[in-house]
């Protein structure tokens, strides 16, 4: 019994809501509070009516999002993450590819000889925390922004920076690497 | 902030793909470059402004967000990060991609980020087959195709599963 009533106070407060969106209603300021709570109230009750009536049915939602959506969402996780969704299907296999930002750290532990070949829009793309007497080739050729911090690598075979704008380096070096680290332009 | 309210009192409809009207003051529709930009190119804010992509549930959704968000100079930040965090909470994963596209259909970009940070937390740090299995990915490599794309970007598999 007192579960129903609080069903259909619920309900009450639903159409309330609805009543204060399609007609003109300024709620007073003092009502602010009360107000965020009955939208909150709100959208959860339609909530439960959305999972009882049309779930997303099994869908694939997430791969139907166009490549832009899907990169904006793959753009909060971890650069190693947003990669690792390659493996997930065919469609997902080069998105991570058109992510604006590409964080490399030690986290990744490159090999040598590995090489990044990003895609052709990448603009921005940072080392940090790497050592190893590895060289990493890197082929970006619109990268705008280059960082390398506190690494310590073989060397850096870089090419196609034409469009490079900054780069920072701040590489961290024992006494006797010095010298052994490069940064070379490719052709 | 009355003054301000009073200024701003100019109401436009929006209609949704299901049919519905949503009267909505103008200083909450701005949240929305998309109706920004319609508002300034035309100025009709007579007219009713549909939404064919939009349900209803997903629009009142969305006018929630923005209401909370262009009355927010007389709130804390505080207290609109914990709505932000409230209003996502629990949601089902239809509904938060029905947000996303509207978000990002609307150029509400607060919306479509908190959304989109929300869907990615889901991915984060979840083995593959769990990822394909809670947005019903269908695996459609080969075993060979599937090796293929590990070898490749070896060093992001590194310590995931």
């Amino acid at each position: 019994m007192v579960g129903n009533q609080l069903h259909h106070q619920q309900l009450g407060v639903w159409v309330t809501l609805q009543i204060h969106l399609n007609e003109e209603f300024t709620p007073p300021k003092t009502r602010d509070s009360e107000e965020t709570h009955l939208k909150v109230m709100d959208y959860r009750e339609a909530k439960a009516k959305k999972t009882l009536d049309d779930d997303d049915g099994g869908d694939d939602r997430i791969s139907a999002l166009p490549d832009g959506l899907l990169c904006h969402i793959l753009s909060f996780l971890h650069t190693s993450q947003a990669v690792a969704t390659a493996i997930l299907s065919t469609r997902w296999k080069y998105l991570f590819t058109s992510l604006p930002d590409f964080d490399v750290d030690d986290s990744l532990l490159l090999c040598p000889g590995d090489r990044i070949d990003a895609h052709p829009s990448l603009k921005r793309l940072e080392f940090c925390g790497y050592g190893g007497d590895y060289q990493i080739v890197l082929n970006a050729p619109v990268l705008e922004y280059l960082e390398v911090s506190d690494c310590v690598a073989g060397g850096y075979l870089v090419k196609d920076l034409k469009s490079l704008v900054t780069a920072r380096l701040s590489v961290g070096l024992t006494e006797n690497q010095k010298g052994g680290d490069s940064l070379r332009y490719g052709s | 902030m009355a003054s301000s309210i009073e200024n701003n009192n100019e109401k436009l409809t929006l209609k949704s793909s299901d049919g519905e009207e949503f009267l909505v003051e103008k200083h909450v529709a701005l949240q929305s470059t998309l109706l920004q930009n319609m508002l300034d190119s035309d100025c009709s804010s007579a007219d009713v402004i549909p939404l064919p992509k939009i349900d209803a549930r997903t629009l009142a959704l969305v006018l929630g967000y923005c209401k909370k968000h262009a009355d927010a100079s007389s709130s804390k930040q505080g207290e609109l990060n914990s709505f932000d965090s409230e209003f996502l909470k629990d949601m089902d994963m239809g509904a938060l991609f029905n947000l996303v596209l509207a978000a990002n259909f609307m150029e509400i970009k607060g919306l479509l980020d908190i959304a989109a940070q929300k869907i990615a937390d889901t991915i984060k740090d979840k083995p593959h087959q769990e990822v394909r299995e809670i947005f019903h990915v269908e695996n459609d490599y080969t075993p060979e195709e599937e090796a293929a794309v590990r070898e490749e970007n070896r060093w992001a598999f590194e310590g995931f599963p």
